[in-house]
């Protein structure tokens, strides 16, 4: 819901203002895990010839799976039906954005607009996890989860357009924004209920409930000015400069500069160009600029204890310990941009545009690892540099075009590199965990966040039983490289073995109008990124038994196909080694990004309506999917925050849309 | 037009900037060190870092299993999938042992922690923390700071000594100090400072006593007088440690009674820090529980516990349980393990833990962990009183005292190599599953118990499972990932 109300109060003074407000509900199935167990995870790993319920009717519980001797093949946990109806995980999201502002025209190019906004987030996350669903102990849960969150954005800018002459023309800027934002959480856990009451009355819990509130606050000061300057609309420049101070950041280092400069010479308004009938627009673009970042905790910077529960006389008490580092000395991450570009119009039919890039980000805020035995385990800090370069294309063309019918194209390329130039003061290695092992690597040379691991080198054969032995392996067990040959295998037999980025993406959409009907069709290329498939550590390399998928079971080892990258179907393995290159997959795809179609109503019997337009559309999202990946979906990425793209643990996939609506324009 | 842009920018700028950018954390304190309740609270917080090795985590792994399944007693029962266990199961000490990796980061946490109190708390200037007050708490952090590196060192040998608390990426480059200099600098000295600082000589809140000091004293004494420091003056001072307990008589081994076996005493959470209990990790059934109980709940045990799956965490070797005589009450059918319950039947398993009330509970436990108990002082002492002469009366009643509490007779005059040896298997039966003592012994004494009455080398011993003790498995090599962080650990 949105309104909006603009009054021009007289010729010099306009107020205004909007309010908006929207109300979101989602429910999240796969969130509950009992180690790396997921709904994924049971959906791939639940052997399907196991029913969900008995012929009587009565429910299939876990545990029924479990061996007469108490042993199991494998543990599955909950069935992926009770996963899905055993757990309410109820996410609702309120938001309010409130805004008025007020325009002075001083002179007629003269202006200072000044508007203040406020934006009202409501978030209340309920989780309900029914007794059943918990096979470790015979215990039900419930937790209620609130989140107000409060933006207040302060903005006044205050812009001169003159009047100089036909030749010249120039524009500038000046402003300065403060941004507070500030969030305060509650949440209540309840525990041992009866089953009836959900998360709807936490008061029938009966053990100790768990309580937590936290409260958190982060301001932005930030002054700015631009120059826009023009010659005959051939010779353009443009020169901005920020200012911008946090709240995140140390006492010296609060504010950093921005600068920014762009220049263009729009060639096809040249005289000499004036004439071609084959351009009709050609633009040279270059420019320079600095952004920072300080997307950080909002008191990161700030060395805190940690909080510990304790228990003396079987009661709880509270204790502390080290918490974090302080870091002082933290400042603006801050990335350096070089662009050359060329825009280029052919007989007002295509429109191509054409970007190098390199994106250079210095005094990276990064969470170096340090020693566990300080009693932490890193700490954030500007830790280096990174090179992203690379370059964009886009085409847009209109390809046929007569009374009824229209097909017009765009299509999208980017190629980028990544690089590390520099880490911390000496260059080091920094590895990092986001599950198990140190499986990705940041070394300098290298593209960031690499994956790290073994190399495989197959599956040991009948005729190597005893250099298997060595390993501790057997014959149809994986073999991997011990480069030094030492008989172990370790940190110093691991190498690169992948990452995450592709090695370009394109985008192609095309649009078809055909009298009533519209058409647009969006796919998705998306060529050479690796996947770090943990998944199959356990689906194929397994832990008891369950199932696997139907393309590592055809190339498993047996005893007559030894030359084979998949170890043969055995309950156990020995013991994990971590990442190796058997579990790195090419995660190349082509996907139906976007299917949209419309009929659009005639505006002539429309009118007659009293209604301006009307159309219906059905709209599919992610409506195709070509890949030669094994998994649910090539682009997941099982672990949240920066440099994890491409490693997978029984990932959820997206989903496929379709969205059906009818419109109308009154 | 001036007038404008300066009256813009003083509205904007007058607002004090240096103020609207300094935000402080309120849900979380930035400074400790300034009340007494901060200086309590650093303390607390030490204890923390006693429980993550004796809690079951992920599907059922818990960090201690290594020293009880690599010393001939206890092996890794099928339902716990902890391949760090079964790895040092088969004498295999990997730099990647993941539950020697829990060792290492937890007790270097509360190292850490009590170097934060030990720090702090003196600075504090608020007049409700008395001297006594300071004391005592100052001798809590002592005390847990001695013992994290009493075991670390035990554990991984040559370890770094991290005594003051760490601000900088530079602290993470420490070099390792040689494991006298851990005892000397470290271990001694804090526990004489304990001792000093006026503890309660017991209490049975869970905190740390003068007593607990004076045990975990005469046990660091007596761990010193063995391998691999051979430093043989220390007998005698932990002969009078262990006595000055004893004398004492602050604590009783606990014994059978109409109701309740001992051995149901010792696995039940009502006799927590009483009686024979020590010093233990604490625990509640509510926000910090027990996973002890169902860590070692019987594979085949599905009747007696409320549980629907059952982990049998470690079984006890065939070879060990036979190794007890067969009136020792310890080697019996709910001594210190059992296989038969009220009439079900399941793999023999761990009874040290289980307790009857579990059985009708939700699965939650509060079940303490006991990390030093009367029964080690008693042994202890009789240990060093032999070493230091030869066994008096003193050391024949300690000893007895426990035979005869596992049913077994008194025994008398043996030789001082008799006696060293009858006391070493005593330890062995006693403390089974318990907090890594036997594999501590281990590497103090040099030999292992052969399940046959006997002691070999440490080196060239084979264990039931067939796996041969080698000098690598001296100790646990220092995580992998701390030697990539740190170069100067590498071996």
């Amino acid at each position: 819901m949105r309104f909006n109300g603009d009054f021009q109060i007289n010729d010099w003074l306009k107020i205004g203002g909007s309010l908006a407000y929207s109300d979101t509900e989602t429910n999240i199935v796969d969130d509950y895990r009992l180690g790396a167990d997921g709904l994924t995870y049971a959906m791939l790993f639940y052997l399907p010839i196991y029913p969900t319920r008995y012929p009587d009717g009565s429910v299939v519980n876990a545990d029924d799976l479990v061996n007469a001797n108490g042993t199991w093949d494998v543990w599955y946990g909950a069935t992926p039906k009770d996963r899905l109806q055993l757990l309410d995980r109820i996410t609702k999201t309120r938001q309010i954005v409130q805004n008025i502002f007020t325009e002075i025209d001083f002179t007629k190019s003269l202006k200072l607009r000044t508007s203040y906004s406020v934006q009202n987030n409501l978030i209340m996350g309920n989780t309900f996890v029914a007794r059943r669903l918990d096979t470790f102990i015979n215990q039900n849960s419930a937790t209620i989860g609130n989140t107000d969150g409060e933006q207040i954005i302060f903005e006044n800018t205050l812009s001169y357009n003159p009047t100089i002459s036909d030749d010249h023309t120039l524009s500038a800027v000046v402003g300065a924004t403060r941004q507070e934002s500030e969030s305060f959480t509650s949440s209540l856990q309840a525990q041992d209920f009866d089953d009836f009451f959900g998360f709807y009355n936490v008061g029938q819990g009966t053990a100790d409930p768990v309580v937590a509130s936290g409260f958190g606050r982060y301001t932005i000061d930030s002054y700015f000015g631009r120059i826009d300057y023009g010659y005959q609309n051939k010779y353009l420049l443009t020169i901005t400069g920020r200012y911008d101070g946090s709240s995140r950041f140390g006492e010296n280092n609060k504010y950093s500069f921005f600068p920014s400069v762009a220049a263009a010479w729009r060639i096809s308004n040249e005289s000499f160009m004036e004439d071609s009938n084959t351009f009709t627009n050609l633009k040279l673009r270059a420019s320079y600029g600095e952004t920072g970042n300080d997307a950080i905790g909002n008191y990161a910077r700030i060395a805190s204890p940690g909080v510990q529960t304790v228990v003396f006389n079987n009661q709880r008490a509270i204790g502390s310990s080290q918490g974090s580092i302080g870091n002082d000395n933290l400042k603006w991450e801050t990335t350096e941009e070089v662009n050359l570009g060329l825009d280029i119009g052919l007989f007002n039919r295509v429109n191509i545009t054409a970007d190098y890039y390199r994106r250079t980000t210095k005094d990276l805020l990064f969470n170096v690892p340090i020693a566990r035995f300080t009693g932490y385990s890193s700490i954030l800090s500007n830790a280096g540099s990174i090179r992203n370069s690379g370059i964009e294309l886009l085409v847009n063309s209109l390809n046929v075009q007569t009374n009824d019918f229209s097909w017009r194209s765009s299509v999208n390329f980017t190629m980028n590199e990544n690089e590390i130039l520099s880490l911390g003061t000496e260059d080091a290695d920094i590895f990092t965990a986001p599950i198990w092992w140190n499986q990705q690597i940041f070394r300098v040379g290298e593209v960031a966040g690499s994956f790290w691991g073994y190399n495989r080198l197959g599956t040991w054969g009948t005729d190597e039983v005893d250099e298997a032995a060595r390993y501790g392996r057997r014959p149809g067990d994986i073999k991997l490289e011990d480069k030094n040959n030492d008989g172990l295998l370790n940190f110093d037999d691991q190498q690169i073995i992948g990452n995450g980025l592709p090695d370009f993406t394109m985008n192609i959409g095309n649009t078809f109008s055909y009298k009533n009907w519209d058409l647009s069709i969006d796919i998705l290329i998306n060529q050479g990124n690796d996947i770090l498939d943990h998944s199959i550590i356990l689906n194929v390399d397994r832990v008891g038994y369950g199932n696997t998928y139907k393309k590592f079971f055809d190339q498993m080892w047996t005893p007559e196909n030894q030359n084979t990258q998949y170890p043969r179907v055995r309950k156990n393995i020995l013991k994990f080694d971590g990442a190796d290159s058997g579990q790195v997959f090419d995660g190349s795809f082509i996907r139906g990004q976007n299917l949209n179609l419309a009929y659009n109503f005639n505006k002539s019997l429309m009118e007659k309506l009293g209604i301006q337009s009307a159309k219906i559309y059905m709209n599919l999202q992610n409506f195709f999917l070509i890949t030669d990946y094994h998994g649910y979906d090539p682009e997941v990425s099982s672990f949240g925050g920066q440099f994890t793209e491409g490693i997978e643990l029984n990932g959820y996939p997206r989903p496929m849309n379709m969205n059906l609506g009818f419109m109308l324009t009154l | 037009m001036k007038k404008v842009i300066v009256i813009f920018i003083v509205c904007l700028i007058g607002i004090s900037c240096e103020d609207f950018l300094d935000e402080v954390p309120r849900s979380e304190k930035t400074t400790v060190g300034t009340s007494l309740l901060d200086a309590q609270e650093s303390v607390n917080g030490i204890y923390a870092f006693l429980r993550a090795p004796y809690n079951r985590t992920g599907f059922a792994k818990m960090g201690f299993s290594i020293l009880e399944v690599s010393n001939g007693t206890l092996m890794p029962a099928v339902g716990t999938q902890d391949t760090d266990m079964e790895d040092a199961y088969v004498l295999n000490y990997s730099a990647n042992n993941g539950n020697a990796a829990t060792f290492w980061n937890t007790y270097y946490g509360g190292i850490e922690a009590a170097n934060i109190a030990i720090n702090s708390i003196p600075g504090i200037e608020d007049p409700d923390l008395t001297t006594a007050i300071e004391n005592r708490l100052l001798g809590e952090a002592h005390f847990l700071r001695a013992y994290y590196y009493f075991q670390l060192v035990q554990i991984f040998g040559e370890i770094p000594l991290n005594l003051i608390p760490s601000s900088s990426l530079d602290d993470g480059q420490l070099p390792k100090s040689s494991i006298a200099e851990v005892y000397e600098t470290v271990i001694v000295p804090d526990l004489l400072i304990a001792e000093s600082s006026g503890l309660p000589n017991t209490d049975s809140s869970g905190r740390v006593t003068n007593g607990a000091v004076k045990s975990l004293l005469a046990k660091v004494y007596l761990t010193m007088a063995g391998n691999p420091l051979n430093q043989t003056d220390k007998f005698a001072m932990a002969r009078d440690k262990a006595s000055e307990v004893i004398n004492a008589g602050w604590y009783s081994l606990f014994q059978s009674d109409a109701e309740l076996t001992w051995f149901d005493k010792l696995s039940s959470p009502s006799f927590d820090n009483i009686g024979e209990n020590i010093f233990m990790v604490q625990y509640d059934n509510q926000a910090v529980t027990s996973t002890i109980t169902s860590y070692f709940t019987p594979i085949g045990g599905e009747a007696i516990s409320p549980l629907s799956l059952h982990f049998g965490g470690m079984e006890p070797e065939q070879a060990f349980i036979d190794s007890y005589d067969p009136l020792d009450l310890r080697g019996q059918n709910q001594g210190f393990f059992f296989n038969e319950l009220d009439g079900f039947t399941f793999n023999n398993s761990v009874y040290k833990y289980f307790y009857d009330d579990y059985r009708t509970g939700n699965g939650l436990s509060g079940k303490n962990i006991p990390l030093l108990r009367y029964a080690d002082v008693l042994l202890t002492f009789a240990e060093a009183q032999n070493e230091v002469g030869s066994a008096n009366g003193a050391a024949y009643d300690a000893l007895n005292a426990i035979r005869a509490r596992a049913g077994l007779g008194d025994i008398s005059s043996l030789s001082q190599a008799e006696f060293r040896q009858e006391v070493w298997r005593q330890r062995v039966w006693e403390f089974p599953a318990e907090a890594g003592l036997t594999w501590f012994d281990i590497r103090r004494t040099g030999v292992v118990f052969d399940n046959n009455g006997g002691f070999n080398d440490f080196v060239g011993h084979t264990l039931p499972n067939g796996s041969t003790f080698s000098e690598g498995n001296r100790f646990f090599p220092i995580p992998q990932s701390e030697v990539i962080l740190n170069p100067n650990l590498a071996d």
